[in-house]
């Protein structure tokens, strides 16, 4: 069963009350919400997703107003997690933008089970492509449009990085979080996907959540071998750039982005190298979908190409030597 | 005359990553979690020192077998690296 199998009303009622248990990648999280309209934004970005029947869930969230005069006057949510409350209240209108960074804040925060880096990861051919980048850097707005073109989404915010199997990535895939221009960008760029409400005024401006394709969605159980990592870099009117660049400056650069490198010790720097070992590094500057996607598409193609020669070559030489 | 010998501790060790025809490596203390991004002699001296304690007058020979020695050349390489390093906590040192 999937989320989309329940009615909004049904929908509504099940968090309104025992909760909606759902998969989300490796994770089950159970959300419960007194507000009105949120079960209907579950029901537009999560609907792909499988409905969790285990009475054990990874996170237990809430979304409610808070009581008192907020309740009327310029109306707020409250985020909570066990029965924590990591974050102020935000507007009532960004609700369904809290819920996903409340489940940022989860996983990132709790799941040491992976080494957690800040990237998206996209899939083509069985290959993972990272993409470690700051905010405001176009990541997200890339990582969108590489979906929208057929790559599949592992995940727009959080790279899973597997502590047992060496440089595979795990999936979680999540509606993609696009602020202020790149909404456009991506309305225009690919409007058959299906894009959340939007969120004005929010610390990071306007935000709207473009929907995990469906395929993406069935597909969260498969790992995908870490094979390219590019650092992406909107350059408002240039032409795409690829430039290669140094392997251990880009381990520096991913040991900054994680969330728990130093918590997990030895084994974050193992699982950190075998990334490196198994990834081309670039450094990509861009200004159009249009030009980089294709670009990005034959540079992972090779890549795997180049993959497949140097294991038929070890096995030859092991068939020799045998 | 007593000298000062280097050392990386046993409950402090160091993990390398280093890929070919790259001039950095990455060094990675466990007890810290400190990351470094150190140059293949620095890396070197490092992995030297984890095989085995030295002296800079050792740990010179390791390094440059077929070099001259001299006393510039070895405070130099000590002040550059060794005072360096340990200032890091990478490594310690003794009087032996």
């Amino acid at each position: 069963m999937i989320v989309a199998d329940y009615s909004e009303q049904a929908l509504q009622d099940l968090i309104a009350g025992s909760g909606l248990r759902f998969e989300v990648g490796p994770f089950t999280v159970c959300l419960q919400s007194s507000l009105d309209k949120l079960a209907a934004d579950i029901r537009l970005m999560y609907g792909a997703y499988s409905v969790s029947t285990q009475p054990f869930a990874d996170f237990h969230v809430r979304l409610d107003q808070p009581f008192g005069l907020r309740r009327w006057f310029r109306p707020q949510t409250n985020f909570t997690q066990d029965g924590r409350t990591p974050f102020k209240p935000l507007p009532l209108d960004q609700s369904f933008a809290m819920f996903e960074w409340g489940l940022n804040w989860c996983v990132s925060s709790q799941s040491h089970q992976y080494l957690i880096v800040h990237a998206a990861v996209v899939e083509r051919g069985g290959l993972a492509l990272i993409m470690p980048a700051p905010p405001g850097s176009g990541k997200s707005t890339l990582c969108a449009g590489l979906v929208a073109r057929g790559w599949r989404l592992l995940t727009d915010e959080l790279a899973l990085i597997s502590l047992e199997l060496p440089g595979e990535v795990i999936a979680l895939p999540r509606p993609v979080s696009l602020k202020n221009e790149s909404i456009e960008v991506i309305r225009k760029f690919a409007p058959q996907q299906v894009m959340g409400p939007i969120a004005h005024d929010t610390a990071k401006g306007t935000v709207a959540h473009m929907a995990a394709p469906r395929e993406s969605v069935q597909r969260g159980g498969e790992t995908a071998a870490s094979r390219l990592l590019i650092f992406p870099k909107y350059t408002p009117g240039s032409s795409t750039q690829i430039t290669p660049r140094q392997k251990a400056a880009s381990f520096m650069e991913l040991a900054d982005q994680s969330f728990n490198f130093n918590i997990l010790g030895e084994l974050g720097f193992q699982a950190l190298r075998q990334v490196l070992d198994n990834c081309d590094c670039y450094d990509l500057s861009y200004s159009d979908l249009d030009d980089v996607i294709p670009e990005l598409e034959q540079l992972i193609d090779k890549s795997g190409e180049s993959a497949e020669l140097v294991g038929a070559l070890v096995n030859s030489t092991a068939a020799v030597d045998g | 005359m007593p000298s000062l010998t280097w050392y990386i501790n046993d409950d402090n060790p160091l993990f390398f990553a280093g890929w070919p025809a790259e001039d950095a490596v990455v060094v990675y203390q466990s007890s810290s979690g400190d990351t470094h991004l150190v140059n293949e002699l620095g890396a070197a001296v490092l992995e030297s020192l984890q095989a085995s304690p030295a002296t800079a007058t050792t740990l010179f020979k390791r390094l440059y077998p077929s070099e001259s020695l001299s006393n510039v050349a070895i405070n130099k390489f000590s002040n550059n690296l060794l005072v360096n390093f340990e200032q890091l906590g990478l490594i310690e040192k003794t009087l032996s």
